[in-house]
């Protein structure tokens, strides 16, 4: 018979038959998948801060921000906008006849309203993740494709001008596998009164990999947080997604799916964030770059769990709530310090959930230990209901034991009232992928 | 490494590039003897430190991030072994190219055999909990705080883990005790 200690070498002893070093090759696709990857925003430290007093420096940038867009918001107002987000009415069109792309001569600079990042939809480049979205940069007189997720990697990179009769021009600067450096293609291009919505369309080009790419509809990345990844303000219309991933398993590999959720918004709103597990749009009237400051939004969070009620922000798992709409909901309403209506069912896009509306019981003390005031956090990542704020939380069922949370959250009761009228119907518009 | 993290935390790439410099052997080694197979090792490694770089803003205590890492990667293993479902099936055997040691002369060809069927019998959570503590050295506290579980838990699964295999070697060692090869 082995004694403990003749085990425990012998096992010692087969463990370290083990490879201990991991291959060059496996880093090098771990730094490559980390280079494509957002990093999540902070949840948890909106939910701590958002409590908090305002200091001097945010409230300022805050306020230059609703006037700046307050200001926008005029502008584009006076401005017939396109019908929908997919099919914008032109604002500037170039003329002429197209000519032989090789014989466009370079002009002058790209014009300033299509200097910038812009979103598009998948497209089959040899490389991109296969439902991953894309975003093409123009400066005054550079273009690159990339893959949306902030990737370095950037294809088709190309010198830019604007022909004598407007159209966008432009030189390959590298060979790529089916071009040549000085493949020259020319591109008609139409962009929406509010500046928001670019539209491209090929005359020709010498590298037909460029055109096929670059043909369509892109819009405008003016995520007001530099860090983030998102739209930003957006004109009244229908709009994809560019890397919540409602369906992807906790902890599972990430890798960016376009238009996973598709959204309907009218005048006056923005897409504030987007990340793998969470999805804000707000009110354009609010302090975009500041979420700390919000007084509503609408926020999505993929494949909720309940928190552990030991201690406010535990950060933990509840044991014994399983992932399923009834078994949150259930729980939700035995969860001490929470106030929540009956669940009412509800559906979207065909999915079945169910909606609560949430406060903080008064009585209420307990508070987390770098908070401000009594707190009641319930749902993992960063879900909490604190002072005068009012939610509604809706629990969807997605199939196949996937569960998204949408919550609108608000400030105070009279936010609430307000702001559910508008904010409904803009989640009864989400469809899924 | 504390600074390292806090750079990365504020989404630093080429400090978080040399966290994984710094870390990948140690999980790496910890996921190749869980899940016995070393494209599987490598998936589940890849799986944990791209959530680490995803979730690392909301990491509190930078002190913490080997350990917060070594949690992911458990659980990045579980995800990897039952999201290829017939890989208890299809595994690959091992290649024994580890590093040589003392002990080695104690382990023979069919110990190897032996340890390496029975611990593919074991479930995937009894495996984590025996290569911490066998592999990596880890008090039972810290590996059930790796797992998430409590620590009594932590415990009947080694205590489990390790009746199985001690079973094995011993279910296969009376003829090779009694042709004197081990004392």
């Amino acid at each position: 018979m082995t004694t403990d200690r003749d085990f425990d070498r012998i096992a010692g002893a087969w463990l370290a038959t083990s490879p201990d070093e991991v291959p060059d090759r496996a880093i090098a696709a771990i730094l490559q998948a980390v280079d494509m990857t957002p990093q999540v925003r902070p949840r948890w430290r909106w939910l701590t801060w958002r409590s908090t007093t305002m200091n001097r420096i945010p409230l300022a940038i805050g306020a230059a921000a609703v006037v700046a867009i307050a200001g926008a918001v005029v502008f584009f107002r006076s401005n017939p906008g396109p019908t929908v987000g997919s099919s914008p009415s032109p604002g500037v069109t170039p003329s002429g006849s197209p000519s032989s792309p090789s014989s466009a001569a370079a002009g002058g600079p790209v014009p300033s309203e299509l200097r910038a990042s812009w979103m598009g939809e998948h497209r089959g480049l040899t490389g991109l993740a296969p439902e991953a979205g894309t975003v093409i940069t123009l400066n005054q007189s550079s273009f690159d494709l990339a893959q949306s997720a902030g990737s370095s990697v950037k294809y088709l990179e190309s010198s830019a001008s604007i022909t004598s009769d407007g159209r966008l021009r432009l030189e390959l600067t590298f060979n790529t596998a089916d071009c040549d450096t000085g493949d020259v293609g020319t591109y008609a291009w139409t962009i929406s009164p509010s500046r928001r919505i670019l539209t491209i369309t090929e005359d020709r080009d010498d590298c037909p990999s460029r055109g096929g790419a670059l043909e369509g509809v892109w819009w405008l990345m003016d995520c007001p947080l530099s860090e983030d990844n998102c739209l930003g303000a957006v004109d009244p219309g229908t709009y994809k997604s560019q890397f919540i991933t409602p369906r992807l398993d906790p902890g599972a590999p990430w890798s960016p799916v376009f238009g996973a959720i598709t959204y309907t918004v009218p005048d006056g709103w923005a897409n504030a964030g987007d990340w793998p597990e969470t999805f804000d749009l707000v009110p354009v009237s609010e302090p975009l770059h500041d979420a700390a400051n919000w007084s509503r939004a609408i926020n999505l969070t993929t494949q909720p769990s309940a928190m552990n009620q030991d201690k406010p922000c535990s950060d933990t798992v509840q044991p014994g709530v399983t992932r399923s709409v009834d078994a949150l909901v259930t729980w939700l309403r035995t969860v001490p310090g929470l106030v929540t209506t009956t669940p009412n069912a509800i559906s979207i896009d065909g999915h079945p959930g169910q909606s609560l509306d949430i406060r903080i019981d008064p009585a209420w003390k307990k508070k987390c230990a770098d908070g401000t005031g009594p707190i009641v956090t319930y749902m993992m990542p960063g879900t909490a209901v604190m002072g005068t704020e009012r939610e509604r939380l809706i629990l969807l069922d997605l199939g196949d034991g996937d569960v998204l949370q949408i919550l609108v959250w608000t400030r105070d009761q009279a936010a609430f009232d307000a702001f559910l009228p508008e904010a409904m119907p803009v989640i009864e518009s989400f469809r899924f992928k | 490494m504390e600074e390292l993290v806090e750079r990365a935390r504020h989404g630093d790439r080429e400090a978080f590039a040399s966290l994984v410099h710094a870390t990948s052997d140690r999980m790496f080694a910890i996921a190749v003897r869980i899940l016995r197979d070393g494209d599987l090792a490598e998936d589940a490694l890849q799986g944990a430190l791209v959530t680490a770089w995803r979730t690392l803003p909301t990491l509190r205590d930078p002190a913490r991030f080997e350990a917060w890492v070594r949690r992911l990667l458990i659980h990045s293993c579980y995800a990897e072994a039952r999201r290829r479902r017939a890989w208890a099936a299809n595994v690959r055997v091992l290649p024994v190219d580890g590093p040589a040691d003392s002990d080695d002369a104690l382990l023979s060809v069919v110990d190897r055999d032996v340890l390496d069927r029975a611990f593919r019998r074991l479930s995937l959570e009894h495996r984590a909990v025996f290569v911490l503590h066998h592999h990596s050295g880890l008090p039972l506290v810290e590996i059930a705080e790796s797992l998430g579980i409590p620590a009594g838990t932590a415990r009947s699964r080694l205590h489990y883990a390790t009746r199985v295999l001690r079973a094995a070697i011993e279910a296969d060692a009376e003829p090779v005790l009694s042709e004197g090869r081990m004392a």
